[in-house]
């Protein structure tokens, strides 16, 4: 068995293949992860770096205390203006595979909609028709300039780049000035509509930050969100008015260059052991290439009997299917991830000097940990499809459902700062050092759908078995495939 | 060759490619509706979609044009026949070509239904160009290596390296316009193709 399994490996080495993957896992190590390593390691002195130690013990304020009722206040008014847009455009965007969708709503939904507006607003429906864009208040994701005004990030311009990095490019920010300015316009352009205080929470006096120059929220956030809620399911999956997205923009996010907090930094020194923030997030980027490129090992393995034309000499040897199957795939999971753990070495090496020169105890073993239950489970659920599809079809089809799998799997932005796992979810993202306190609040999650990734994996591979031994004895055929023997019958049990 | 064989040779090649080419490529233009918009998009959104996914086509219309003759044993056949395998890797490509041109065309035309507003012909031929760059990278790497699936990976790897900020942005011809190494890229590598798949033949 051990000398088949060898002989396997030796095969799949000698592919030239294989090292393209090898030479595409390095470009990503090099140019994406280690980069990262080495600028977080220039600037330790930085608040916002999460190496960075107060000498007096102060760090930022924690930002979940930070959600307060202004911040509230800021995202009902962004997001009611946001969907005010959406309504007179009947343009709902949203995520239900990572890349932006657009709905349009029937003239049922629409009313509903209207009526939420309405009851969000205090306005109706000629009052909410005629209010002009006032594009500088639906701002999210605001960064303050010194005098006058913010930089706004609108929603869905940030958006996540081929390597499921989030990107906001410099032409979707918009210049804005301040609320007291953006007011005064757009009191002005509207005439009659002027500002009314939140009836929900009691909040009467404005600051200029909370201001929305054309009206005011008439419910509580209890409300909003039961709204948001409503309005999400009519529109699809990972609307922008999804609980988790209005978060992500409204409430800031640790993918965001921010001073790290109390909590942050007890989270990476003593939950992650500094070398599990980077093992994670070294898992993160290489994640996506592992929907993909295993796939290729096992296809390339598998047609190569073909390619040889030695079907014929292997199918009447006494190994049973089930040995050399269960073996070509151990062998190509094993080659696949050998690679994914020899890569981050070297940062790992450098990791642990760093922290050898501070006196913290880092978890050596963190990259071993984090790859095999991350990054191991997706690479036998690619391999197994691999797998099952070439021993049925003996073509390239696996690859082009490999390709598929990869468009389609992709996650969507709600993912990327972690913590917000799904049972099916075949990768696991998590951009950014920070956040191991919400990993661990949904750890159930994240092991649940391992787990069931795996074992989906392992029974596609007692598929491919089936199918292979069916194979040999003749009793299956596909398309113009000769059968072992010949024979001219098809698909038989 | 008279005009019966030629269109003997196009049925043929048609026919053996169809299923490796044509039906994924359709498949995978059916699959983009249901993940990416593709209705009410301005020009910039309108490129973006034509560039990072409709010319995903260029990898099944033109990576496993070589790979009929990849098999064991197929060489000696080949190398026996009249006709240049040059010439028949030239008319694959320009087959391929063709069709992918009415691909791009019938998708502009959904894309233009829902509601999108851009260029179509300049988009079309610009799309046809990331396309065919694409495709064209795996078929080299196909021809060099003798192996299809070495084509597919590279051409992923290329796709990969397209959407990468600084070096990527050259090749992003739907968004930037087609500039002139582009077409020198592409005349070098479709010769390169032609070289090096007659040339490995021979070799077997």
């Amino acid at each position: 068995m051990m000398r088949l399994f060898g002989m396997e490996c030796k095969k799949i080495v000698g592919s030239i293949l294989y090292w393209v993957l090898v030479l595409a896992l390095l470009a990503v190590s090099l140019f994406q992860y280690e980069p990262s390593v080495e600028s977080e390691l220039r600037r330790v002195s930085d608040p916002a770096s999460v190496f960075y130690t107060a000498a007096d013990g102060n760090y930022a304020e924690k930002r979940n205390t930070v959600p307060d009722e202004a911040m509230e206040h800021t995202m009902m008014i962004g997001a009611t203006k946001l969907l005010m847009y959406n309504y007179r455009d009947n343009c709902y965007q949203y995520y239900p595979f990572g890349y932006v969708k657009e709905k349009t709503m029937s003239a049922k939904e629409q009313a509903v909609i209207l009526r939420y507006l309405m009851e969000l607003t205090g306005l109706n429906e000629q009052e909410l028709a005629g209010v002009k864009d006032g594009a500088g208040d639906m701002g999210i994701g605001d960064i303050p300039v010194s005098g006058s005004g913010a930089f706004v990030l609108e929603p869905g311009k940030g958006s996540t780049d081929e390597n499921g990095q989030f990107v906001a490019e410099p032409d979707d920010w918009q210049y804005v000035p301040n609320d007291d300015t953006a007011s005064e316009q757009s009191e002005n352009t509207n005439g009659s509509i002027g500002d009314v205080p939140i009836s929900g929470d009691g909040i009467s006096s404005e600051t200029p930050s909370q201001s929305s120059g054309s009206f005011e929220i008439q419910v509580s956030f209890e409300r909003f969100k039961e709204i948001m809620e409503e309005v999400n399911r009519m529109i699809g999956r990972n609307s922008y008015f999804s609980w988790t997205m209005l978060k992500l923009y409204y409430f800031g996010n640790d993918m965001e260059e921010a001073p790290v907090t109390e909590r942050q930094h007890r989270e990476f020194y003593e939950g992650d052991r500094v070398t599990g923030a980077f093992a994670r997030y070294y898992c993160d980027s290489i994640s996506l290439r592992m929907l993909f490129l295993p796939a290729f090992v096992i296809v390339d393995l598998m047609l190569r009997d073909k390619r040889r034309k030695i079907q014929g000499l292997i199918y009447p040897r006494t190994i049973s299917g089930a040995k050399l199957i269960c073996t070509r795939y151990a062998a190509a999971v094993s080659m696949t991830m050998l690679p994914v753990l020899i890569l981050p070495v070297k940062s790992l090496v450098v990791l642990m000097q760093y922290c050898g020169s501070i006196g913290v105890q880092a978890d050596a073993l963190a990259f071993i940990k984090y790859t095999l239950a991350w990054i191991l489970p997706t690479v036998l659920l690619i391999t197994a499809i691999g797998l099952v599809v070439t021993a049925l079809l003996e073509n390239y089809t696996a690859i082009l459902l490999a390709g598929l799998i990869w468009l389609a799997g992709k996650p969507a932005v709600d993912k990327l700062g972690g913590g917000n796992y799904g049972l099916f979810d075949l990768v696991i993202r998590h951009n950014t050092l920070k956040g191991y306190g919400r990993m661990m609040e949904n750890i159930q999650m994240l092991t649940l759908n391992r787990i069931t990734v795996s074992v989906i994996a392992l029974a596609l591979v007692g598929l491919a078995v089936l199918v292979y031994s069916k194979k040999r004895k003749g009793g299956l055929t596909f398309g113009h495939q000769k059968s072992a023997h010949h024979h001219k019958f098809k698909l038989t049990a | 060759m008279d005009t019966r064989n030629l269109l003997t040779i196009i049925n043929s090649n048609l026919r053996l490619n169809m299923k490796q080419t044509l039906f994924p490529a359709i498949l995978l233009l059916f699959v983009i509706p249901l993940i990416y918009g593709t209705s009410s998009l301005d020009s910039v959104k309108s490129a973006d979609c034509l560039e990072r996914m409709v010319s995903l086509i260029g990898l099944p219309m033109f990576v496993p044009l070589l790979k009929p003759e990849q098999k064991v044993g197929m060489d000696a056949i080949i190398t026996m026949r009249l006709f240049p395998y040059g010439m028949i890797v030239v008319l694959r490509v320009v087959l391929s070509l063709i069709c992918t041109a009415l691909l791009i065309l019938v998708f502009e035309g959904y894309m233009s239904i829902g509601g999108c507003s851009f260029p179509a012909y300049a988009y079309a031929l610009r799309t046809l160009t990331v396309t065919m760059m694409l495709g064209f990278v795996g078929l080299l790497a196909s021809a060099v290596s003798g192996n299809t699936a070495v084509g597919f990976l590279v051409s992923f790897c290329w796709y990969g390296v397209l959407q990468a900020e600084n070096i990527g942005a050259v090749f992003r011809s739907v968004s930037n316009g087609i500039c002139v190494y582009q077409v020198l890229l592409l005349l070098g590598s479709g010769v390169a193709i032609v070289f090096f798949s007659a040339r490995r033949l021979q070799s077997n």
